[in-house]
C-alpha cells in the first residue's frame, strides 16, 4: 500500500542544501523495507539521499568537519542498527534526523572544554550571493569585513548558544525547515519552537551586533 | 515591518552564508560507502562475539538493551531499581523476625551446648547424649531397656549358637 505523501515531506530540500533531489514515499519506504531486511545496497542508497543534509546540520551545531563527519557516520550505523525499532509513524528522514541530532547533543554536553572550530570553505558562489552582497556593502557597520571573517564571526556567535537554540536556527534560518518539522525532530510542540528561535535570534543579534547594524 | 523583525530579516540575511560553508569537493562521493563498510565490520564482530547469535534467538534481550542504550535516564532507574532490590533482599534476609532462621540465629544455636557447659559448672565435662530416667542405671541398662522393648532385637531375630572347633580336620 502506497501511503500518502506527508506535508513536511515537500520542504525537506531547502535552498542550497545538498542536491538530492526529493524523495518519493514509495521509494523511501522500499528502501526502508528492503534495508531492515539487512539490504545493504539498499541502506546505501538511503544514506546517499539524506547524507548531505545530515552532515550540514551537524557541522552548523559542531563548526567543526571532521566532527560532523564523524557524528553523522555513526548516526547512519546507529540508524542501521536500530531500523528493527522504526514504526513507520514518522518518515525515515525525521527518525535519523533525530537519532544525529541526540548523538550531536550528547557529543557537544562532553567536549565543551575542549572546543575548537574547524571550518569549511565557503563556496564559490558565496561571494555572488545577493543577501551576502547587500548585507556587507550597505548594512555592515564595518565595511571592511571580509567573508572569511565574517564566516568565523558568525560560527564563534553560533557557538555561544545552547544547544537547543543553536539547533532551532540551524534547522529553520540556515537549512529552511518549517516549525512543524523541526518540532517532529526535537520532539517538542511548535510553540518552543516558535520561542526557542526568537530568544536563538535575539541572543545571536546581541553577538554580531557589530556586522547587522 | 517592525525595526525588531527587520533586525532578524538581516540576521537571516547573515546567516545564508553558512549555506556557502561547503565540505570539500567529492566528500560525499564516498561517505556512504564508508557507512556500509563500517556497518559491514560492525555485523563482522558481532558475529564473532555472538551478539548476532543473541539477536536472532532472543530479539527482546537485544530490544530492551538498545532501549537502555537510547535512554540514559532509564538505565539509570533501571540500575537504581536493581540495587534497591539487592539491598532490600539483603537487609530482609538478616532481619531476626524473617521468615526462616538467618544466618546468624543457626550459629547462635550451634554453638549453645558449649555456653550451657559454661554456665554450670558443677556439672560433670561430658553430658550424656541420651538422658534416661534412671540416672544410676548400670551401663548394661540400656541394653536390658531395649531387651524389652523389643526394638531392634525383634526384627533381627534371636542369635543361633553353632559349636567350633579350634581344630584343623585330619585328611
Amino acid at each position: 500500500m502506497i501511503m500518502a505523501e506527508p506535508a513536511s515531506r515537500k520542504t525537506y530540500n531547502s535552498p542550497g542544501e545538498g542536491s538530492s533531489g526529493p524523495v518519493s514515499p514509495p521509494d523511501e519506504e522500499s528502501l526502508v523495507k528492503r534495508a531492515r531486511h539487512g539490504d545493504l545496497s539498499a541502506y546505501d542508497d538511503l544514506v546517499r539521499l539524506y547524507q548531505e543534509r545530515i552532515y550540514a546540520t551537524l557541522y552548523h551545531m559542531t563548526s567543526n568537519h571532521e566532527d560532523a563527519n564523524d557524528l553523522a557516520q555513526e548516526a547512519f550505523i546507529k540508524a542501521f542498527q536500530a531500523l528493527k525499532t522504526f514504526k513507520g509513524g514518522s518518515s525515515f528522514y525525521t527518525w535519523v534526523y533525530r537519532i544525529a541530532v541526540n548523538k550531536t547533543i550528547n557529543f557537544l554536553k562532553q567536549r565543551k572544554n575542549r572546543f575548537q572550530m574547524s571550518l569549511n570553505d565557503l563556496d564559490t558562489n558565496a561571494e555572488n550571493d545577493p543577501d551576502l552582497v547587500a548585507l556587507i556593502s550597505d548594512k555592515t557597520p564595518r565595511r571592511e569585513v571580509n567573508l572569511a571573517e565574517l564566516q568565523e564571526k558568525l560560527n564563534a556567535a553560533m557557538q555561544k548558544l545552547s544547544e537547543s537554540h543553536r539547533l532551532v536556527v540551524t534547522l529553520h534560518d540556515v537549512q529552511g525547515l518549517s516549525h512543524e518539522e523541526i518540532a517532529a525532530i526535537m520532539d517538542c510542540n511548535i510553540g518552543t519552537v516558535r520561542s526557542r528561535l526568537f530568544y536563538a535570534r535575539q541572543q545571536l543579534q546581541a553577538y554580531l551586533s557589530d556586522y547587522i547594524k | 515591518m517592525n525595526p525588531e523583525q527587520e533586525n532578524f530579516e538581516q540576521l537571516r540575511r547573515l546567516l545564508a552564508l553558512k549555506r556557502h560553508e561547503t565540505p570539500p569537493i567529492g566528500y560525499f562521493n564516498d561517505f556512504s560507502r564508508q557507512v556500509v563498510a563500517k556497518i559491514q565490520v560492525q555485523e563482522q564482530k558481532d558475529q564473532h562475539f555472538g551478539s548476532g547469535r543473541l539477536n536472532r534467538e532472543a530479539p527482546w534481550i537485544v530490544r530492551i538493551w538498545q532501549l537502555l542504550e537510547a535512554k540514559p535516564l532509564l538505565a539509570g532507574g533501571f540500575g537504581m531499581l536493581a540495587s534497591g532490590l539487592l539491598v532490600a533482599g539483603l537487609v530482609y534476609s538478616e532481619r531476626p523476625d524473617a521468615g526462616g532462621p538467618s544466618v546468624a540465629a543457626l550459629s547462635a544455636q550451634a554453638i549453645q551446648p558449649a555456653d550451657e557447659l559454661a554456665l554450670e559448672p558443677d556439672q560433670p565435662l561430658h553430658k550424656p547424649l541420651l538422658q534416661s530416667a534412671e540416672p544410676e542405671a548400670s551401663s548394661v541398662a540400656g541394653a536390658a531397656m531395649l531387651g524389652e522393648t523389643g526394638f531392634l532385637i525383634d526384627q533381627i531375630g534371636a542369635p543361633v549358637v553353632q559349636p567350633a572347633s579350634f581344630f584343623a580336620p585330619a585328611h
